[in-house]
Formats: C-alpha cells, structure tokens, sequence
C-alpha cells in the first residue's frame, strides 16, 4: 500500500515534472516566436530613427493601408513600426544584428555593422530589384522594381561588394533657408523708411555706396530697384538685400529692447551646413583649371593642391570675397552659437525670436505642416534659397552662382535582414512602399521629397525640389570639406567668426596646408590608402564569388555582372597608382607621402 | 545512401539460403555496415562542412570559414576529390579573415601555392595561380617591392601561356595593364600599359569593360605621351562607342571628353557630346553647364 502511494505519488510527480518541461518548452518556442508573431499572424517589425513630425504618422498611413490588404490577400502577416532616437539607435542596431534579434527592416545610414558588414546581415536585393515589382502600376512604373527610382539606385550599393542591399523611400534633403514672414515685413518696412528719407540714417550710410565694389558690405546706392523689392512683401533675392534686411532688424530689435531678437538662427553645425552653399559664388570660374586629372571635378585635394602649389592664392580678390562674404553672414549668428544644438535654433525661430532659420527639407514638415500635421503659429513661414550678391552688390561683379542640386540621391534607405524568416513579406513591403500610390501618400503626410518615378511633391515642399541651374557641384571645390582636415576647418570657423585677421587667417592656412602630419601630405596620403581598403575589399568579394562559382556554387555566388562590376572597380582603382598618378598631375615632383 | 542500401542488400542475401554460414555472414554484413556507417558519417560530415564554409564565403564571413574547412580537413582523405577546394576555401578563409595571424598567412600562402602548382590543370588551380599574382600585386602596391613585381608579372605571364586557362586569360591580361601602370613614373611601363591595352581592345572589342579601357587608353595618351588627339580618340570609343551607364562617372567622363574635343578644335564631336550628355543624363550636375557649352559652340560655329 505505502509502495502503491509512493509509485503513485512519483508517477504525479513524473507528469507534473513532464507537464512542467512542455510547458516550459512552450513558453521558451513562444518567446522566440513572439518576437515575430502574434496569434495567427506573423509580425514584421521595421525600425527607424525619424523622429520628425510627420514621417511616423506617415509611415504609419502606409502600414495601416498594407495590413488592410494584406488581410483581405489573406497573408499572414502585420506590421509594426519602432521608431527610436539617433542616439540609441546606432546602438540599438548593432546589439540587435550581432544577436541576429534586429527587426525585419531597418533604416541604415552610413554607420553601423549594417553599413561595414551589409553582406553578414542585409538580404542582397538585386534578385527582386531586377524583376517588376508586385506593386506595379502608373504609367511611369514600367520595368523592374529598380526602375521605379530616378536614380536607378546608384548609391543603393551599401557595402562594398558591388550588390544593392537597400532601397530608398524619398530623395536625399535639400538645404533652405526658412524666414518669419512677419519680422521680414518689420525689417523690410524699416529698411524702406529709412531709404525714403532725404538723407540716409547712419545706419544704412555704412552699407551703401555709388559704386558697389567700393561699397562695405551690402549694395550700390544708385540700385534702381532696392526701393520696388523694399516696397514688396518678396523675401531677399540677393544677398546685399539679405544683409539689409538683417541689419534693419538688428536696428529694430535694438530699438524695441528685444535682446533676444537675432536675424539668423544659428548653431554650432550651420557654419559648416550653410556656408558650403555659398562657396562656389566666386571661384567656379577657374575651378576647371584645378581639374588636374580632367575627370569633371575639382576635388577636395585638387583645390587645396592649387593653394598649396600658388595656383589658386588666398590673396586673389575671389578667394577675399568668398571669406568676405562668409564673415559678413556669420555676424548675423546669435552669440555663443558654436555651443548651440540644432534644437536651440529651431526652438528659437519657432518662438519667433528669429528672422532667418537655415535648415533641411526634412524639417519642412514640422516647420510648415503638410498634409494632417498642420502647425497653428503666429505668424506665416516663407522658405527661400540661399543667395549670393546681385549685379548691383558688392562682389556681384565677380559673377558668382550657385550649384545646382541635381545629385542629391536617395534618402530615408531600407533593408531587410538577411536572416528574417518574413524575407519575403519585408520585400513585399517595401515594394509596396515604393509603388506609385503609396509612396505619392507616404510623401504627402511626410514632407519628404519624392525619388520614385511618378510621385509629386507635396505643394509646400516645391521650394525644397532640387535646384536644377547652377554649377556642378564638384566643380565647387571648396574650403570646407567633411572628410578634409579638421584642424583647416577650424582655421575656417575661428576666421568667420570673428576670431582671426585675413592675414594671420590666410599664413596659418597655409602653415597648416604645408604641415606634413595636419596639411595636404596626409590627406593624399588617407585618400590612397582609402582607395587601397576599397581595392583590398572589392578582391575579397571577387576572390569569394570566383571560388564559389568553379566550385559550382553559380546561384548563390552572387547576381549575373558581379564579377564585372567588381572588375570594373578594382581597374578603375588600379590598387592606389591612381592617387599617386593624380598627385603628379597635381604638379608635385617629390615622392608620393609615407607615414 | 547507397552503402546503406548495399549492406542491407548484403544482410537479405545472407538471410536467403546460406545455411550454417548464415549467422557468421549476418556478423560480417554487420561489421560491413557499421563500416560504412563511419564512412557515411564522415562524408555527411565532410558535406556538412564544404555546405557551411561556402555558405560563411558567400556571406563573407571568413572566420566561420576557417572553422569549417578546419572541422573539414579532420575528416577528408587526400585523395577525395574534394581535397583541393578544401585548400583553396581554408587558405582563401585564412587569407581574407581578420583576425589571422602572420603564421597563419603564411599557412594560407602556402596552402594556395600548393593549389597552384597541385592542380594546374584545373580551374582552382588557375585560379590560384592568379590570386597569387594579386597578392605580389597588392603587396606591391602597399610596400613598393620590386621582387614582387616581378613576381607577380611572371605569375600572370605564365597564366596567359596557360592554355589550359584561357577563361582567365583576359583578367590576367587586364592585371598586366594594371601592374604597368602601377609604376606611375616609369615611362617604359606606362608605354607597356598602353601597348596592352590596345591588345586587349582588339581582342575583346565588344566586352563590358571596353569602355573603361577605351577611357584608361585615352587618360595614358593625354598623360604620358601628351597626346591629345590620340586620347580624344580613345574617349571618344569610350563615350560613343562604349558607354557605360552604370558607371557612377559617366556623366564626368562626357564632360571631360567635350571639353577636350571643344579645347582641340573638333567642334562637331564636342557638340555630339554635349548633347549626349543632356540626353542621356537629364538629372546629372553637368546639365546647365553642358547647355551654356552647347549653346556657345552653336553661336561659335553653327553647328
């Protein structure tokens, strides 16, 4: 009996054990499972870092409108959308991709695991990209998924294996500058008073001249229509009335004891942001000369070779004219604003103590409002281009232009993980993100400008579309330069702001320029021995897909023209001689730098 | 399978009418199979491991590969077939992984030459044959050597003798032009290049790099021999003959080549180009200016 009892009580405990491990196992599957499914569904997660308003509600749109077909196409999928913070999410992404826990789909930018290793964690889309789209439709959707981009997605090949691993949703930003129309009117109704007096005030006596070249800084007094454009509610369309308008409202502000008042809402990245816009004013007439190896571009390097070497001299009257002019912009910043964050500035023009914001096209949406995310504000927002002096202004005599936009690429880019099990249904998605109907929503309520054939703009974003005239801008050559020397960017920002003389400005730029360890040797030099990286990169990818095409691995290898795409760049590379031949034509006889 | 299939068969037929002896074969057709069971089990395990090592290689994750062809080489015969892409997979994991170590290069270095001169009839072999010139190459590139200049030309050389190896004998000719113009001040070699280049061209007139080679061709004449017309030649192949619009730099090298035709004289071709590139490159940073161009040489020359 008691044996009974215990055999009975083990046999329990044995099925309560058993019941507890299958249990167990059950919770462990459904956990794993959870991360992508809910009941009968399986959910697809996508992941972003855009914050703005308008983009989430947006996206948002388009996932509501494929859950809904989705449902009634009877697939077993939803999905869901996490946005996070730029901050986090970089580390967010890697954690994730190296756990193999990442969403489906994830926005990527030029950082992350996603970016260096795209092969270990993106799913490859050229397979999809080279047949139509199952969301084809419109007249301008003909072809293949890869067609359905203006710009046939050049820059998709994230990675460095020559294959296509992300899709972009809209087109790369554009600069612009925002204004306050009401403190516009304010500046302007000052600015024509003051020009309507016999005898011009003090204040304005300084800015004009009977000949523009002589004249300080802003515009001829003989300007036949300064007084027509004062008179009219137009925002500045040169850049001696946008100097105007900022000194009436300094004048304006000073009178009203509105401390806080500043024409130009700036921070600590806008000198690098917005000035960039204004350097190829001056200097593309000659930039064709600093072509060294006639390839259409004057590059970074090509243009400082040309101070380096005396072509081009900090002295010439365009070079002081372009630093000039930069000065004079940078006097209209708030005070401190190298310690300002972006936030600052456009907490600071939204509150309306700023006549001027510079910004992108991506802060349209929050600033302007499109489609239901409509802002109610005091007062009207206008957004203009930058400008640069007019035949009657100082420096106008120069010819200045600006450059055109035409390259702006891709923005917002997607991928899907490699090893997603919803693979299919995360292409699905973004071809359905991307087909005419939905993208056209996706960029109304976004504000973002259009990349995919077919689709228009939202109508206040017209002002942000991408310049078409103007110069190239690779023939702007240019000072500032992201990947050029910090320590000669700084020499820049410290002379704009106020910090340093021309001389002093132009014999330490050239100090440093020639200073083996800071100046141009080292630039070459990290320009080689990138291009000798890229060149070690593509033949591993090359060495990889031979291997596994003669040991009979075609399909997987890779797409069809792999091979000679990678062939194609590693030849045009030709392992670095291309730096080094490029800095002979630049003029330099001695040996090519080492460190 | 099918030594599973041929031991069962062996057990049947001892079931069948061997009498006494039956339960001494039934014993031997049991070694037989556990026999082959091992045997099985080391080629499920050597497939297993070839699967995953290629599998790392196409994701380019070289350090899992290493470990495959490692969990390979336990279990491969030398004779199996399979032995010299287990070399050339394990010394290519070896080569491309991050985290080698000089011995380990130097094993991986080994290990391809050993592919090379092992299986010269073969494509891994040829293959090998070229990575290994590339290697002298890059090392060339990165520390200057003479000796693996030399190296790596014989090596290429000896490729294109190669009969054997003609499927690669236009990338070792394409190598042999590279190397040339690697030495950037030597005049021989950049008329080396050049010679090369039009040897290429004649014999691969139609091929998807004929473009770009057209384009190199005209950048040597225009650089190295200061010949203007003759580079304008060249580009003008490349631009009309053989563009390539998935090139990133097309668009650059329309504009170059106009402007060279426009600096020469040629009108006409210049404004064949410049129309090119309005056409075919709409959205391209060149427009505006290609039109201002256009419309000066129209003015300029009626054309």
């Amino acid at each position: 009996m008691k044996r009974a009892a215990i055999a009975k009580l083990l046999g329990r405990a044995i099925a309560v054990l058993g019941l507890g491990l299958v249990f167990g196992y059950g919770i462990a599957v459904a956990v794993r499972n959870g991360l992508n499914s809910n009941g009968s569904e399986q959910l697809l997660r996508i992941t972003h870092w855009q914050l703005e308003p308008g983009f989430r509600e947006a996206l948002q749109q388009a996932i509501d409108d494929y859950n809904a077909q989705a449902a009634i196409a009877g697939k077993a999928v939803r999905v869901e959308q996490t946005p996070l913070p730029l901050e986090l999410y970089k580390q967010f992404l890697n954690v994730h991709l190296l756990a193999g826990t990442a969403p489906d789909i994830m926005q990527v930018g030029d950082f992350s695991l996603a970016q260096t290793h795209a092969a270990n964690f993106l799913l490859p889309l050229d397979g999809p990209l080279g047949l139509p789209s199952a969301y084809d439709a419109g007249e301008d959707l003909v072809g293949t998924w890869r067609q359905h981009f203006n710009n046939d997605l050049i820059d998709g090949r994230l990675g460095t294996d020559g294959r296509t691993y992300r899709v972009p949703l809209a087109a790369g930003g554009t600069q612009r500058i925002f204004y306050n129309d009401g403190l516009l009117q304010i500046a302007k109704e000052v600015l024509y008073r003051s020009l309507e007096l016999d005898v011009a005030p003090a204040w304005l006596q300084g800015l004009l001249a009977d000949d523009p070249d002589s004249a300080p800084v802003a515009i001829s007094r003989d300007s036949s229509g300064l007084r027509r454009w004062a008179a009219s509610p137009a925002p500045p369309e040169t850049f001696g009335q946008f100097v105007l308008v900022c000194e009436a409202l300094q004048l304006y502000a000073s009178l009203q004891r509105l401390e806080d008042l500043v024409p130009i809402a700036a921070h600590k990245q806008v000198v690098q942001a917005l000035i960039p816009q204004f350097q190829a004013s001056f200097i593309h007439p000659r930039a064709s000369e600093f072509d060294f190896d006639s390839d259409g571009l004057a590059t970074y390097l090509e243009f400082q070779a040309a101070l380096d070497t005396g072509l081009l001299e900090l002295s010439e009257n365009r070079v002081r004219a372009l630093f000039a002019m930069w000065r004079r912009l940078v006097e209209f910043f708030p005070p401190g604003f190298q310690g300002l964050e972006r936030d600052h500035a456009m907490r600071r023009f939204l509150s309306g103590s700023a006549l001027f914001l510079p910004a992108g096209s991506w802060d349209a949406a929050g600033i302007l409002g499109t489609g239901e995310v409509l802002q109610p504000r005091s007062f009207r927002v206008g957004v203009m281009g930058p400008v640069v002096p007019g035949p009657n202004d100082r420096w106008g005599r120069l010819s200045p232009q600006l450059a055109n936009e035409t390259q702006i690429g891709g923005g917002l880019h997607f991928a899907v993980r490699k090893e997603s099990p919803l693979a299919d249904y995360a292409v699905d998605f973004l071809q359905y993100l991307t087909s005419t109907e939905a993208n056209q929503t996706f960029i109304n309520r976004s504000g973002w400008l259009p990349i995919v054939r077919g689709v228009q703009p939202h109508p206040v974003m017209q002002p942000f579309m991408p310049r078409r005239d103007g110069v190239h801008p690779g023939m702007m050559g240019g000072f500032f330069n992201r990947s050029g020397s910090e320590t000669l960017n700084n020499l820049i920002s410290a002379y704009v702001s106020g910090g340093l003389a021309y001389p002093i400005f132009s014999r330490e730029y050239l100090a440093t320029l020639r200073n083996p360890r800071l100046g141009l040797e080292r630039a070459w030099y990290d320009q080689r021995e990138a291009e000798m990286q890229r060149v070690s990169q593509l033949d591993r990818s090359m060495e990889a897909v031979r291997f596994l095409r003669t040991v009979g691995w075609e399909k997987e290898a890779a797409p069809a023209d792999l091979q000679r795409q990678l062939l194609y760049e590693s030849q045009r590379l030709a392992a670095g001689a291309r730096t080094i031949q490029h800095w002979r034509l630049a003029g330099y006889d001695r040996a090519f730098p080492e460190f | 399978m099918r030594a599973e299939n041929s031991s069962g068969k062996a057990a049947a037929r001892g079931r069948r009418g061997n009498g006494e002896r039956g339960p001494l074969l039934l014993l031997l057709g049991l070694l037989f199979a556990v026999g082959c069971d091992r045997q099985t089990g080391a080629e499920l395990e050597l497939e297993a491991a070839l699967e995953a090592g290629r599998q790392a290689i196409s994701g380019m994750r070289f350090n899992e590969a290493v470990a495959h062809y490692e969990r390979a080489f336990r279990v491969v015969q030398r004779e199996d077939a399979r032995w010299a892409e287990i070399l050339y997979g394990y010394s290519l994991s070896l080569y491309y992984n991050e985290s080698s170590t000089v011995r380990e290069l130097r094993i991986a270095h080994d290990l391809m030459q050993a592919v090379a001169s092992g299986a010269q009839e073969e494509r891994l072999g040829h293959n090998a044959q070229l990575f290994l010139a590339r290697q002298h190459m890059m090392a060339f590139a990165e520390e200057g050597g003479l000796g693996d200049w030399e190296q790596a030309k014989e090596g290429l050389l000896r490729l294109m003798q190669n009969d054997h190896a003609r499927e690669l004998h236009h990338e070792a000719l394409l190598r042999l032009v590279e190397l040339n113009r690697m030495r950037v001040d030597e005049m021989p070699n950049q008329d080396q290049a050049m010679r090369l280049l039009e040897y290429w061209l004649q014999q691969h007139p139609s091929n998807p790099l004929a473009g770009l080679m057209w384009q190199q061709l005209g950048q040597l004449r225009l650089y190295h021999s200061a010949d203007k017309g003759g580079a304008l030649d060249a580009l003008m192949e490349a631009a009309v003959g053989h563009l390539d619009h998935r090139s990133g730099d097309a668009a650059g090298m329309l504009w170059t080549t106009a402007g060279l035709a426009r600096d020469l004289g040629r009108h006409h071709e210049a404004v064949v180009l410049f129309e090119l590139l309005i056409s075919e490159y709409p959205f391209s940073g060149y427009r505006s200016q290609a039109e201002s161009e256009l419309e000066a040489l129209r003015k300029g020359h009626g054309s």
